[in-house]
């Protein structure tokens, strides 16, 4: 399925977008909203060309990108091998597994002076947020994900005397994977919006260093533009992990009415 | 397909033999010695005395809660006696050449039917045998056209005979049955009966299977056992010769009776 047949088929929902951004070009272009609170939607794309094809865009979205999937990596990795141990092992769960609710409900960004006491304000500082804040989604998800394995499976997986290899890989990870992905997704959503916190309040470089500066040289173009490239990268996430969610979770009926339909 | 001339097709001299070894009554393979089990101190079984001979068909009656899937359980190593012993061969019992029947088909719905039914066989082995075996066996089940399918595309009949076929697969050397046909329609059920009869001679295992349908057990069985109050109370050997129809007089009247005996202990 491709980007374009996607859009075909949506292309009910996209008459109300459309319609807004041409309501909002005319009012601006009539004065009815001033330029200095809201820019039109062609002076945001003209924007959008001049950093695009300067490169500095492309330069600023890597970088913040390499953040945002670092802190996810380590963040991510960590909540699925706490989460996965905890699932298995009763006695480690009961040693650990307090611990972390309190610690989870500590807001993450809460800890950003903290932070910028123990990292300053160079990349760790970011990448540590990042990852802390995925980290309790994809923790806790994986943990109900092996926690809701169907107990007769597991049990007929010990008629056949598989190992404890195939139980793991065979069993318990296929089943908490709907789990486990939902626990991305929402993981993704955190790790932008921890992201666009962390760049605003201190960066030197990155999306959120290009709204700061467009911010003081009062071009409201070009923070409208970030604000946008971050909705957009935040969408794109979502739809990568649900492509995997569709390849990975085929076999699941929920999956398969869609198909269908 | 296992329709229903194909079950005539059964060889009754097969059958013959058998009834013949077991007749000598020497034959003992599987021995339960008083086994008990209670779950939070509300005993359950209170000592299973039994005895089964090699290939014996053996069905297990009695009435909701007496503790007969528990009894499965136990031969199936899911649950360890709290006292008792079970030989095998006159050794002590392992329980890994079972294989446990559910109700349930407990299939792993991520994987297709062919993967479904080779797990069962060990990982190590190549894996162009294990599908070819898997494949003469979903055959023999009647399934070869579903093979890439995964099990939610499957009716209920269809799920129960992947799960006879993964438990065919690995060659038990006994097969312990919870009422696996319980959950079917009726035609479906005496389709999977038959077919069951018919794997069951062709391969020579030991067949105890739960039930609560008596004419099941009688169609079936070549014993049945009734427990009551926590231990076997019945055990009456049925000498019929196969294949056994479902609506012969004798037959009938085997049934009446022990539907009779049944309903007396759940009036008692
Ligand atoms: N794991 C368990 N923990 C506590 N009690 C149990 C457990 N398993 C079984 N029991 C109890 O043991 C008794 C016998 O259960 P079992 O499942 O063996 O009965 P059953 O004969 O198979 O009944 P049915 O015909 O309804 O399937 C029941 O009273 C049940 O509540
Ligand atoms: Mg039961």
């Amino acid at each position: 399925m491709t980007l374009l047949s996607i859009f075909y088929r949506n292309r009910a929902g996209w008459f109300l977008p459309a319609g807004i951004l041409f309501l909002w070009e005319i009012a601006v272009y009539t004065n009815f909203i001033s330029m200095r609170f809201m820019p039109s939607p062609s002076s945001v794309a003209l924007a959008a060309m001049q950093k695009i094809l300067s490169g500095e865009l492309f330069i600023a979205i890597c970088i913040s990108a390499t953040r945002a999937f670092s802190g996810l990596l380590i963040g991510g990795l960590s909540g699925f091998g706490l989460g996965v141990l905890n699932g298995i092992s009763h006695n480690f769960r009961a040693y650990t597994d307090t611990t972390l609710q309190m610690i989870r409900n500590i807001p993450h960004v809460a800890l950003i002076p903290l932070v910028i006491i123990w990292f300053g304000i160079n990349e760790n500082a970011k990448i540590f947020l990042v990852a802390l804040g995925v980290f309790f989604p994809i923790y806790a998800n994986t943990l109900l994900g092996i926690q809701s394995v169907d107990p007769h499976l597991l049990e007929m997986g010990f008629v056949y005397r598989l190992s404890r290899f195939q139980q793991f890989f065979k069993i318990m990870i296929p089943g908490a994977l709907p789990s486990i992905l939902i626990g991305l997704r929402y993981a993704l959503g955190v790790m932008w919006l921890t992201l666009i916190i962390a760049e605003t309040i201190s960066t030197s470089a990155g999306l959120g260093y290009m709204t700061m500066q467009a911010r003081e040289f009062l071009r409201i173009d070009i923070v409208v533009l970030i604000i946008c490239i971050y909705a957009l990268l935040g969408k794109l996430a979502d739809s990568i992990v649900r492509f995997f969610e569709r390849r990975l979770l085929a076999w699941h009926p929920s999956f398969q009415l869609e198909r269908v339909s | 397909m296992i329709t229903f001339d194909s079950c005539k097709t059964l060889e009754p001299h097969h059958n013959l033999n058998n009834a013949q070894i077991r007749s000598t009554g020497n034959n003992v393979d599987l021995l339960l010695e008083k086994i008990a089990k209670s779950f939070d101190n509300k005993p359950v079984l209170k000592g299973i005395d039994l005895s089964i001979e090699q290939h014996e068909f053996v069905a297990v009656l009695g009435k909701s809660g007496c503790g007969k899937s528990t009894l499965l359980r136990i031969l199936g190593g899911l649950e360890q006696p709290d006292s008792g012993r079970i030989l095998k061969a006159g050794k002590s019992y392992q329980a890994d050449k079972t294989r446990v029947l559910f109700q349930e088909p407990r299939l792993l719905p991520w994987l297709n039917l062919l993967d479904n039914v080779t797990l069962a066989l060990p990982d190590r082995w190549n894996k162009e045998k294990s599908r070819k075996m898997a494949h003469d066996i979903l055959l023999k089940v009647d399934l070869q056209d579903q093979i890439n399918s995964w099990p939610s595309y499957l009716s209920g009949g269809q799920k129960q005979r992947v799960a006879l076929a993964r438990a065919l697969i690995s060659t038990p050397q006994i097969l312990a049955m919870d009422e696996p046909f319980s959950a079917l329609d009726a035609l479906t059920r005496f389709n999977m009966q038959h077919l069951l009869e018919q794997v069951w001679i062709e391969n020579g295992f030991t067949v105890i299977l739960v039930t609560h349908d008596v004419g099941e057990a009688i169609l079936l069985a070549d014993r049945v056992v009734l427990i009551e109050e926590g231990i076997i109370t019945q055990n009456i050997a049925i000498d019929f010769p196969r294949p056994r129809k479902v609506r012969c007089h004798t037959l009938n009247d085997l049934e009446n009776d022990l539907l009779d005996q049944l309903l007396k202990i759940k009036a008692a």
